[in-house]
């Protein structure tokens, strides 16, 4: 054991002499133990390797920090809102139920604006314990339309009422007067005594008279619970609309003017403009046929794949323009001089406060170096998101203002140049300014997280 | 002639109840998987409240709810595939 040992010692100390002769042996710390363990000296890596590190171990770092604060802002806010979730609930209440409305930034995808709910406003909606429905659109014109037709019905379904309440009161005194009497009262007063004998044997369910209950003698004592929403009870913070991106907020904007303003039904010049698409769509189809008579297979697959994709019927285009709000009446059929609610008593949609969230979504080669920016610096995007979250918990409203038209505008400098003139010319919705009407703005609220 | 017209309806009213008591197990299997699933998911287990607040309230509300939409999405897939023939390899 001890012999084959020292032969080895003078070699070890040998090798670095005869193997790099031009290289002096490496700076560094050694220690004694450490070398005869085996460890190599410690020393610092080449200066490509330090340059190296230092690159990754700063670009890592930077996004390793900002996402630990985030998720630090993250619960910092949702701490704040804990009080409103920490109350205690009887199990008739529903909590309050906002609507949210979530579109695509321009030329991109939903879920770039979708992620900015689900990372930074979801959690602490959450945490406050609201509830919430969301509405995605994936077209230009969905969240408008659908506002817009939602409201419309609504107005439809009052003015059916209204002419049901009419024709009952007509029907009422119609009962009382004398035209009646002699008309169906006098020959009924003579019929009867014949009808009689039929009445006799009419046959009644056993079920209609009594339940097994009653003979029993056995009582219920809990009573079915009909759960009741928040939103009944309180009008003035009831519900609310949360518009996730400038697009949407418009379109909300401008379905509720359309809604309120606009006609009931289908203008005319729609009508027609719908027929003369269609007709054009299919002379083009028909020429197209005719064309490619020969290769008719590759056609049936052309239209197989068309037909797939128009399933969707397109978005219905607005029944009034911004220029005729003015001339428009606010909707007759609806009592605005108090909050307009629906069957459950919740105050409608056009009767809650809204929010709109900008999202800050850069496309395009020239803006890489403010997206790297952004990307290292979204724990402040996540602070400002959680703070404006907490003003719809705890439900900041003040009326609506002038000035909140151009409330998330800063995000439409991030919208792309190119995108804009098109959308110029094709007349889309999101690129024009949003024109308001004061009547009905007069009615709405807005939250403020700077209240 | 009576034991013609017993026969048949004794049959078919011993297999109702079978579907009664196969069904009777299957929704009550359902309620108490749906029961220990929500609880385990919304309640805090500490116990430092008597009642249930808002959170778990909500919690709750949601579980059952989509618990019970998805069972009947799986139930309406399982009866269209046996339907089909297809289910288990089945050809």
């Amino acid at each position: 054991m001890a012999e084959p040992n020292p032969p080895e010692k003078p070699v070890a100390p040998a090798e670095p002499v005869s193997k790099p002769p031009p290289k002096a042996p490496k700076k560094g710390w050694s220690n004694p133990a450490l070398r005869m363990l085996g460890v190599p000296r410690i020393s610092l890596p080449s200066r490509n390797w330090m340059i190296f590190w230092t690159v990754l171990g700063s670009l890592g770092g930077g996004v390793a920090y900002d996402k630990y604060q985030q998720s630090q802002i993250r619960k910092k806010w949702m701490e704040e809102v804990k009080v409103l979730g920490e109350q205690i609930y009887s199990s008739d209440k529903l909590p309050r139920k906002l609507t949210i409305y979530i579109a695509p930034p321009p030329n991109d995808f939903l879920d770039s604006s979708y992620r900015i709910f689900r990372k930074f406003v979801k959690p602490v909606l959450n945490a406050s314990a609201l509830d919430y429905d969301i509405f995605t659109e994936n077209r230009q014109g969905d969240i408008r339309a659908t506002v817009a037709k939602k409201i419309r019905e609504m107005r439809l379904a009052q003015l059916e009422k209204q002419k049901a309440d009419a024709e009952a009161l007509k029907q009422k005194q119609y009962n009382k007067s004398w035209t009646k009497f002699f008309k169906e009262d006098v020959p009924a007063f003579f019929t009867r005594s014949k009808k009689q004998n039929d009445d006799d044997d009419h046959l009644v369910a056993r079920t209609e008279l009594y339940s097994a209950k009653d003979v029993l003698g056995l009582y219920q004592y809990v009573d079915t619970i009909e759960p009741h929403s928040e939103d009944e009870f309180n009008v003035q913070t009831a519900g609310g609309v949360i518009c996730i991106g400038r697009g949407a907020y418009k379109e909300y904007l401008t379905g509720v003017h359309e809604g309120l303003l606009g006609p009931l039904e289908k203008p005319q010049e729609l009508i027609d403009e719908e027929i003369r698409v269609a007709e054009e769509k299919q002379k083009k189809r028909e020429e197209d046929e005719k064309n490619g008579v020969k290769t008719s297979t590759d056609d049936d697959d052309d239209e197989d794949v068309e037909g797939g994709k128009k399933k969707k019927d397109p978005v219905t285009k607005p029944f009034i323009t911004p220029e005729q709000y003015a001339a428009a009446q606010l909707a007759p059929e609806l009592d605005l001089s108090k909050v307009v609610t629906d069957d459950n008593h919740i105050p409608v949609l056009f009767e809650q406060p809204v929010y709109v969230y900008p999202v800050p979504n850069l496309l395009g080669f020239l803006t890489i170096p403010r997206k790297i920016y952004r990307y290292y610096t979204t724990r402040e995007l996540a602070d400002d998101y959680g703070h404006r979250t907490t003003a719809i918990s705890f439900n900041k409203i003040r009326p609506f203002e002038y000035k909140d038209v151009f409330q998330a505008k800063e995000e439409e400098l991030d919208w792309p140049k190119k995108w804009v003139e098109t959308g110029k010319t094709k007349n889309s919705e999101w690129v024009q300014e949003l024109a308001v009407d004061e009547r009905v703005t007069s009615r709405m609220r807005v939250y403020d997280h700077e209240l | 002639m009576f034991g013609l017209g017993g026969a048949a309806p004794q049959v078919s009213s011993q297999q109702k109840l079978q579907a009664a008591e196969a069904e009777l197990d299957m929704v009550t299997g359902m309620f108490n998987q749906l029961v220990s699933q929500c609880h385990n998911k919304c309640i805090n287990k500490s116990y430092s409240e008597s009642d249930v607040n808002k959170q778990e309230a909500l919690c709750l509300d949601r579980c059952v709810s989509k618990y019970f939409e998805t069972n009947v999405q799986v139930g309406e897939n399982m009866q269209k595939l046996g339907q089909s023939g297809a289910f288990m390899g089945r050809q």
